[in-house]
């Protein structure tokens, strides 16, 4: 684990501790009655273990280590995977060709264009009912602040400021991306998916 | 019944391009280049060839290490028949445009 990780879990850690002191005594004082001793201290220490282990394990995976995978991976290709993850098996090859074809794409603004256009290839293969997940996937990833055009819709728009985070288990492996989503990101999947868009050709 | 009408000009394109070097394998994102193609029009225009049957697909495992395996592409015996035909009659490519806009009904390319 790099020195900065650490840094960010023991900083994640004592913010989420002293928020939760703060509040907790802030609720504490002005509960009508108040809690017993025992009832507040085990409140005081057992819902900040949750938070703590929380946030430890969401900082420490989010930032992996070298060879993990995800770490070797930039946005455009976390994009890509993460619209591949959700193709039929049957299409996974496609998703893969497409991603493999990302890595010879040279220059920040090639690569995004590329992901982009890639997407949308991705997206337009049959699917299979899958809109509402494509939706989540892409309104989810990297936390839902960017946005994903899906057939004139701004898809996964309406999901900005969920907080997302997209594991894969591994580079080649077709895209096996396990999402992390607000339930926000699932109210603007349902706006999104009424209708499936018209392929451009 | 099923009208045959003809592919779109970028998949003319695409055919024509892979017919030029019929036995050699090919890159998407060279093909991309090649015709001033987006990967989002050209990789659902590969994946109908190769649904038709006129197109296969093969992996390239000799990259450098480090880089994933990369599709290559190259025309079936059925898409050289079709490039052929595409070929000799490049003329009938705006009409064939023409006919299939006001017939939507009827598809090359979604028969």
């Amino acid at each position: 684990m790099s020195w900065l990780r650490r840094r960010r879990a023991v900083i994640a850690t004592w913010g989420v501790v002293v928020a939760w002191a703060v509040f907790y005594v802030i609720a504490a004082v002005n509960a009508d009655p108040g809690p017993s001793l025992q009832g507040a201290v085990q409140q005081l220490v057992v819902p900040p273990l949750l938070w703590v282990f929380a946030v430890r394990f969401m900082v420490l995976s989010r930032r992996s280590g070298a060879g993990s995978g995800r770490s070797t991976m930039d946005p455009p290709e976390r994009l890509l995977a993460a619209a591949v993850a959700v193709l039929p098996e049957r299409r996974h090859e496609w998703g893969r060709a497409v991603i493999a074809e990302l890595a010879e794409v040279q220059g920040r603004p090639a690569r995004w264009r590329f992901a982009l256009s890639g997407v949308r290839a991705v997206l337009w293969l049959p699917l299979a009912g899958r809109w509402p997940v494509v939706t989540l996937v892409t309104g989810g990833w990297r936390g839902g602040y960017h946005r994903v055009r899906v057939g004139g819709r701004r898809g996964g728009a309406r999901a900005a400021g969920v907080r997302g985070d997209l594991h894969r288990s591994g580079r080649r492996d077709g895209g096996t991306g396990r999402p992390t989503l607000a339930p926000a990101a699932t109210a603007g999947a349902g706006r999104d998916c009424r209708c499936r868009p018209r392929p451009p050709w | 019944m099923v009208r045959i009408r003809r592919p779109s000009p970028q998949t003319i394109a695409v055919v024509l391009a892979l017919a030029e070097e019929p036995t050699a394998w090919r890159y998407g994102y060279e093909l991309c280049r090649q015709l001033d193609l987006k990967p989002g029009s050209l990789y659902p225009i590969l994946v109908r060839l190769a649904d038709r049957g006129l197109l296969e697909a093969s992996w390239d495992t000799d990259v450098p290490a480090g880089r994933p395996p990369r599709h290559l592409y190259r025309l079936t015996g059925s898409g050289r028949q079709l490039a052929t035909e595409l070929a000799a009659a490049p003329a009938a490519t705006a009409t064939g445009t023409a006919t299939r806009r006001s017939d939507p009904k009827v598809g090359w390319q979604r028969a």
